[in-house]
């Protein structure tokens, strides 16, 4: 297990180096930070300063030396827009990023288990169909339209929990389901489907003939079996919050978070930053896939370690 | 058994299965099994015979599809008595499976029960609250598939925990131990080893054994097992038949047998019913059977198995295809593939008529006119003649009926499903 472990853990060093990488052949290579970060109408001597400031002006290799041995350190270069260290800027926002994916993933398992696990038990009655008509619907609506509804609803209209900002757990309720309600809406319909399956299959059958319910059947036995496919799923699911949902999310939710610092580093054309926040985004995904495949050997001793 | 002197076709039979008994006398271990099991039953059984377990009559299970309603299970009636070993044969498709479950009081969706009752000991299984008690604890059932059929992700001995605690009501230390002695008594080694093994740690006939020990976990009184040695090899085969015929024996449970395996019911059983189509076609005890087949059916399926107990010369399949059950005939399911139909097979089901003692078979062409040269008895109702049934059923002590079962089950693993497959190609 623990050979494994870090067998993984290497791998997944490497994808982020490759990850990090190509950002660098994009921002470095296919674009110039410079003459991005400037106005169009500035001159080429302005482009000249700008790119000796940065150091734009040496051979790429050196370049992309500098940059590999600076994200060794934590170093991602200074940020225009705010002139200040970019890692500085991106880590004093992770915290609120991964609260927001933390509280759309609470939300988005605890609404899919039980939801998908009711719907296979009352499979073809109308709760099921009630069911799943609305994770459809979930699952259709794009993430900022939920969101809008959502503050329009709760916050304007009853009150309940603050339109925007992220003080305290309160304010966490309203963006945490509009980052997750599509994911619960897949993931309920995924769950539904599965178990269903899985009720058939003979094990369940078996089961049920000694006796035991078709509710602790599902509770004990097939919920169990879906659960790598339901863990992967969730997997997939963070991914998305880390690369889309939150980014749209926090926009609208005036969420401090990295998601919206990168849109704010679009807005500001300052590359460094944007580059920062997507390393950084994309190593989330990375360990979350990691984690993925942890908890997948752990419920199925049957994962081979690969 | 008293039908030898009855029925003038049965000293034929005896002739023939005497030379079998020296020809499988080599056959193996299984075969040893089985014949002492065999002896021992009919001494152990003899004094509570009769006791009447499951009584189904007329079930009728149906499955709805675009074009129209498929009945799995036609106006099934069958019975079954304490320390008895029914089996029913039958082809893939003929219903045999849907049948086990539905005794269950379980239809998997979209099938449902349309029809006629289940009763187990004078209680309705078809009722949820009994169905509910007796599943598992009265009633258990092994499938065909055990690489498939325990939970993949749950230990042996979790699976085992689970139904002791939660069916037989066990509690604490008393938990472990039964598990090991259930192990033990379905012949696996090192039992406590095992409790920690998952099922894909384990082979195909100890998985089989592990389904055998979860199924008598509540000490049942009828065990549906279905199809118990299909997916596994030959040699294992006999020996989980060898170990479900003597626990059977042992523990006095009654077994209904389902398959597709002549050698299987000759080898395991004290009666057959043979199914096609959802029907029950013949029924009768295991030697009359093998001896003197009436159903057309019936004769088709033995004459499609090689038998090394007498050369026969060719094998032959049984003409046409099994139905396409979503188009049924208005008469006979099996008159399209019947060499003998006649115009009246095409009008109406022909009903399961008794013919003679204890044998009783559905067709326009046998019953009815052979019935009374043949029957000594026709006072007695299909339904309600378990108690003479089981009464000598239970005492097979006899050499001819020992040496008739043996025959058959020398039988090379012949099948009702290879002798549908031939027909098809």
């Amino acid at each position: 297990m623990l050979r494994w472990l870090a067998r993984r853990i290497i791998a997944a060093a490497l994808v982020v180096f490759v990850v990090t990488s190509l950002v660098f052949v994009v921002t470095h290579v296919f674009t110039d930070p410079a003459t991005v970060s400037l106005p169009l109408e500035a001159s080429e001597e302005q482009r000249d300063q700008r790119r000796a400031a940065l150091g734009l002006d040496r051979s790429i290799g050196v370049q992309y030396w500098d940059f590999v041995s600076g994200l060794v350190v934590g170093d991602f270069g200074e940020s225009f827009w705010q002139s200040q260290p970019a890692s500085k800027l991106v880590l004093e926002r992770l915290p609120a990023t991964l609260r927001l994916v933390a509280g759309a993933t609470v939300v988005t398992v605890l609404m899919a288990a039980p939801l998908g696990m009711l719907a296979a038990w009352l499979e073809r009655r109308f709760a099921d169909h009630a069911i799943m008509g609305l994770s459809m619907a979930a699952i259709s609506a794009p993430p900022f339209w939920i969101g809008y509804l959502l503050i329009i609803v709760f916050a304007v209209q009853l009150g309940w929990v603050p339109t925007f900002g992220s003080s305290g757990w309160r304010s966490l309720i309203l963006p945490s389901f509009a980052v997750g309600l599509a994911s619960a809406g897949r993931l309920t319909q995924m769950t539904r489907r599965g178990i269903v399956e899985e009720l058939r299959k003979p094990y369940a059958v078996t089961a049920m003939s000694r006796g035991f319910s078709r509710s602790y059947t599902i509770v004990h036995h097939t919920f169990r079996n879906i659960a790598t496919s339901f863990v992967t799923m969730t997997g997939w699911e963070l991914t998305r919050m880390f690369t889309g949902y939150t980014v749209v999310i926090e926009v609208v939710f005036s969420w401090p978070g990295v998601g919206r610092l990168a849109v704010q580093a679009i807005d500001n054309r300052d590359l460094i930053l944007v580059q920062a926040a997507v390393v950084v985004l994309a190593t989330l995904v990375v360990v979350t896939n990691l984690l993925v495949d942890v908890a997948r050997r752990l419920i199925d001793p049957r994962v081979e370690l690969l | 058994m008293n039908t030898g002197t009855d029925q003038p076709g049965a000293g034929q039979l005896t002739a023939d299965v005497g030379t079998a008994d020296v020809s499988t006398a080599d056959v193996g271990t299984g075969d040893q099994h089985t014949a002492a099991g065999r002896s021992g039953n009919g001494q152990g059984s003899a004094g509570e015979a009769g006791q009447r377990l499951l009584e189904v009559s007329d079930l009728t299970v149906g499955f709805p599809t675009r074009d129209g309603v498929v009945l799995g299970v036609d106006g099934l009636t069958l019975n079954v008595g304490s320390h008895e070993r029914l089996g029913v044969v039958g082809e893939s498709g003929s219903g045999k499976s849907v049948m086990g479950l539905a005794i269950l009081g379980m239809v998997l969706p979209p099938g449902r029960i349309m029809g006629g009752s289940v009763k187990w000991r004078g209680e309705d299984m078809l009722d949820k609250s009994v169905a509910n008690r007796v599943r598992g604890r009265e009633i258990a059932m092994i499938f065909q598939d055990p690489m498939v059929s325990l939970n993949p992700l749950k230990t042996v001995g979790a699976q085992l925990r689970e139904l002791l605690r939660r069916r037989a009501g066990l509690e604490g230390s008393a938990v472990k131990k039964r598990s090991i002695e259930l192990l033990d008594m379905v012949g696996i080694a090192n039992p406590r080893d095992r409790l920690k093994s998952y099922a894909f740690e384990l082979s195909g006939g100890m998985r089989q054994r592990v389904m055998i020990a979860t199924a008598l976990a509540c000490e049942p009184l009828l065990l549906i097992a279905d199809e118990p040695t299909t997916g596994l090899d030959v040699t294992i085969q006999d020996q989980v038949l060898g170990l479900l015929h003597d626990l059977s024996t042992e523990l006095g449970v009654s077994v209904l047998m389902i398959t597709h395996d002549l050698g299987v019911v000759a080898q395991f059983c004290d009666r057959v019913q043979v199914m096609y189509a959802g029907r029950i076609v013949e029924r009768s005890p295991i030697t009359e059977m093998f001896a003197d087949p009436q159903h057309p059916y019936s004769l088709g399926l033995l004459q499609s198995v090689p038998r090394i107990d007498f050369h026969r010369g060719e094998l032959t399949a049984i003409p046409g295809e099994p139905l396409d059950r979503t188009d049924f005939p208005p008469g006979c399911a099996f008159e399209p593939r019947c060499r003998e139909a006649t115009d009246i097979c095409r009008e109406a089901p022909p009903p399961l008529v008794q013919f003679a003692y204890r044998r009783w078979v559905a067709c326009y062409n046998r019953a009815p006119s052979r019935a009374p040269d043949r029957a000594p008895d026709l006072t007695a109702d299909p339904t309600a003649d378990l108690a003479a049934e089981s009464g000598s059923a239970a005492a097979p002590g006899s050499a001819e009926s020992a040496a008739a079962a043996e025959s058959a089950a020398a039988a090379e693993s012949g099948s009702a499903e290879s002798a549908a497959g031939a027909a098809a190609t």
